[in-house]
């Protein structure tokens, strides 16, 4: 499917590749189906474009950058998800003032099983997980699960036709 | 709203598949229990209010930009 998303403009969809929030965000709750986009040369971040409502797209990252680890959840905590081939992103507010650091929603992180094609925000109560050592970015790769990668969307897409890719990147 | 008056040990049920038990109550404060299907989420309120505003904040603004955040701009400008 073809969407057209505010940030980025025309990106072309695979079914494969679009994701549903198994439980609703809390704030988002008709939002359901998603898609997962690497945006070259923005790592290490992901954007969860939805593909209900184009202005709707998240900052996400992996929690090491942010000095954030969890346990793998009991399946019943990710609402029935593979806790423990789930895949950790964190939602990232960027601050409206430079000068102030990226804050990580380290209490909702995002659960992405790739079996399934579904994520669900796992809500943690304050005392179970650390808080943020403040953002330090790792070079490299994403350090992405191997089976997540083939369920994200490269922007702009390389595989597409000259005129496609120009269309998406002027939109 | 719907109101219901409870003593301990009493319960009400929503649905046929939760049914919320008063298990104590004194000095101004109730401890519920509440059983029910182990997917559903059950959330205090105020921790729900902070889940949903964290996901409100987090939802960037499609002319926000991150050059100064970036990994790459980190190497060329440490």
């Amino acid at each position: 499917m073809s969407v057209f998303a505010s940030r980025f403009g025309a990106v072309e969809i695979p079914t494969d590749r679009i994701w549903r929030c198994r439980q609703p965000l809390a704030g988002f709750e008709e939002l359901q189906r998603f898609a997962l986009i690497q945006a070259a040369g923005q790592s290490p971040f992901l954007w969860l474009q939805s593909l209900e409502l184009q202005p709707i797209a998240f900052l996400l990252a992996e929690p090491r950058h942010f000095g954030l680890q969890y346990p793998a959840p009991a399946d019943a905590e990710v609402s029935g998800l593979n806790g423990a081939a789930c895949q950790f992103l964190v939602m990232v507010t960027i601050p409206e003032n430079k000068d102030e650091p990226l804050r990580p929603h380290h209490l909702g992180p995002l659960c992405f099983d790739p079996g399934t094609g579904e994520f669900v925000q796992w809500v943690l109560e304050p005392g179970r997980v650390s808080v943020s050592s403040g953002f330090r970015p790792e070079t490299g790769d994403l350090g992405l699960a191997p089976s997540l990668l083939p369920r994200l969307v490269r922007w702009p897409d390389s595989s597409a036709s000259p005129n496609s890719r120009s269309a998406s990147i002027a939109a | 709203m719907l109101i219901l008056t409870r003593r301990t040990g009493e319960a009400i049920r929503i649905g046929d598949k939760i049914r919320i038990v008063v298990v104590q109550a004194e000095s101004g404060k109730i401890r519920i229990g509440i059983e029910g299907p182990r997917e559903l989420p059950i959330l205090r309120e105020e921790l729900y209010t902070l889940i949903r505003e964290g996901n409100q904040q987090a939802n960037a603004p499609a002319d926000i930009t991150l050059e100064h955040w970036l990994v790459e701009g980190k190497e060329e400008n440490p």
